[in-house]
């Protein structure tokens, strides 16, 4: 009898919480879809009030509907701000929104998302050799690449003896957020006990850019990638 | 026994809840499908004849075009949005990223493939070259951001800031460039 309490406990208990897991997730997952769709009918009313609304939607004295320029379309946008915020977890769900609107066109829309996710993730591909982008479907091929090659080139790199420290730095920020998981594995793998002082301490490097990355904003880890900014090891 | 029934209690009402959560969420993706593909190739939104006329000094309605291209997508030949720059694009890396499939010939106004705009280094827009240059009638044509396209009979068709009445313009012909 006390067994089967014991189980039929267990068993609620998993089940509550693959309960809640499922809630959390599908929170997320609409709130960013939500999000996106709040964005695109902001841009949209933007669009049509932009000649008609004497200069309320001009961007640096043009008419947005006459831009060109898709960053002019997000720049001072609180639903585009807020699509940003909702942070790391929020950009399998963008990628994947991204990848169905490319199915349809490789339009505004699709490219403001690729914007999007290389605010979210601190990255500037545009700066990259490997992954130049100019549409939002050429981002989208560019952000797969970095995915599967990220591991490898933060590893090569983190132990290629021929690299200084910064060097080091700005290879693998390049890839922003992207590269917090395999900095993660080095960090554990190179985690040492001292049994004395019962202390753990990670390697230095590891631990400095996984601080940095997660600190700092995109606009300075783009400038420390392309040494637009000091870096200070 | 009471315990397995309180666990199939349990079960039953969590079951349900998920049944619940799950079904919310698939009405509102299909809502959110629906809405992507309410995007697809929309017509370019329709400038009026005041607005023309502020921006260019000539211009004839060429077609509505779509609204998920612009300018370069017009002038490079592909349905995109495309821009591969950051927020500004200056006048070296404009020639940069053309320099790939595009020889710059600087301020020339003769039979290019693409012509650049802007003032103060930055480019803001750009037209397509029609067959040969100013010997074709018309020599240019140009998608106008979210606008239409529109033909030009000069390759320098726009008004300068201090021109127009805005604070900001297309601006002169600051680059032409022909194809390798």
């Amino acid at each position: 009898m006390k067994k089967s309490v014991v189980v039929s406990i267990l068993c609620s208990f998993l089940v509550v919480t693959i309960l809640i897991s499922i809630i959390i997730f599908n929170s997320l997952e609409l709130r960013t879809k939500a999000q996106i769709n709040n964005l695109f009918d902001e841009i949209q009313k933007r669009l049509e009030f932009s000649y008609s609304s004497n200069g309320s939607y001009y961007v640096d004295g043009l008419p947005l509907f006459l831009s060109s320029n898709p960053y002019d379309y997000v720049r001072n946008n609180d639903e585009y701000d807020s699509l940003v915020d909702l942070g790391v977890r929020s950009l399998p769900v963008i990628e994947d929104y991204l990848s169905e609107y490319l199915k349809n066109s490789d339009g505004l829309y699709g490219y403001i998302l690729a914007i999007a996710i290389e605010d979210i993730a601190k990255i500037d591909f545009k700066e990259t050799e490997e992954y130049k982008w100019a549409t939002g479907s050429s981002f989208l091929n560019s952000w797969k690449n970095a995915k599967t090659e990220v591991e490898k080139v933060v590893y090569d790199t983190y132990y290629d003896e021929t690299l200084s420290d910064n060097e080091k730095t700005e290879i693998i920020i390049k890839f922003g957020v992207l590269s917090l998981e395999t900095l993660e594995s080095i960090k554990a793998e190179t985690l040492t006990y001292d049994i004395n002082l019962e202390d753990s301490k990670a390697d230095v490097l590891a631990e400095k850019l996984v601080n940095l990355i997660t600190t700092s904003d995109r606009d300075t880890l783009v400038g420390i990638a392309n040494r637009e900014f000091p870096l200070n090891t | 026994m009471k315990s397995f029934k309180l666990f199939l209690v349990v079960i039953a009402i969590s079951i349900f809840m998920s049944i619940g959560a799950i079904s919310v969420s698939a009405v509102s993706r299909e809502n959110l499908t629906a809405d992507i593909s309410a995007l697809n190739f929309t017509a370019s939104k329709t400038s009026t004849v005041e607005l023309r006329n502020k921006v260019a000094k000539n211009w004839t309605f060429e077609q509505q075009g779509y609204l998920e291209q612009n300018c370069l997508g017009w002038a490079l030949g592909i349905v995109a949005w495309c821009w591969p720059w950051d927020e500004s694009a200056s006048f070296d890396e404009v020639d940069e990223n053309l320099s790939i499939s595009y020889n710059c010939v600087g301020y020339s106004t003769m039979s290019c493939d693409i012509y650049a705009y802007g003032d103060n280094n930055e480019i803001v827009h750009f037209a397509r070259g029609i067959n040969d240059g100013p010997t074709a009638k018309p020599p240019i044509d140009a998608k106008w951001g979210s606008y239409e396209i529109f033909l030009h009979s000069t390759t320098d068709p726009y008004y300068t800031v201090a021109e127009s009445g805005f604070a900001q313009a297309y601006g002169r012909l600051v680059r032409a460039y022909i194809e390798k």
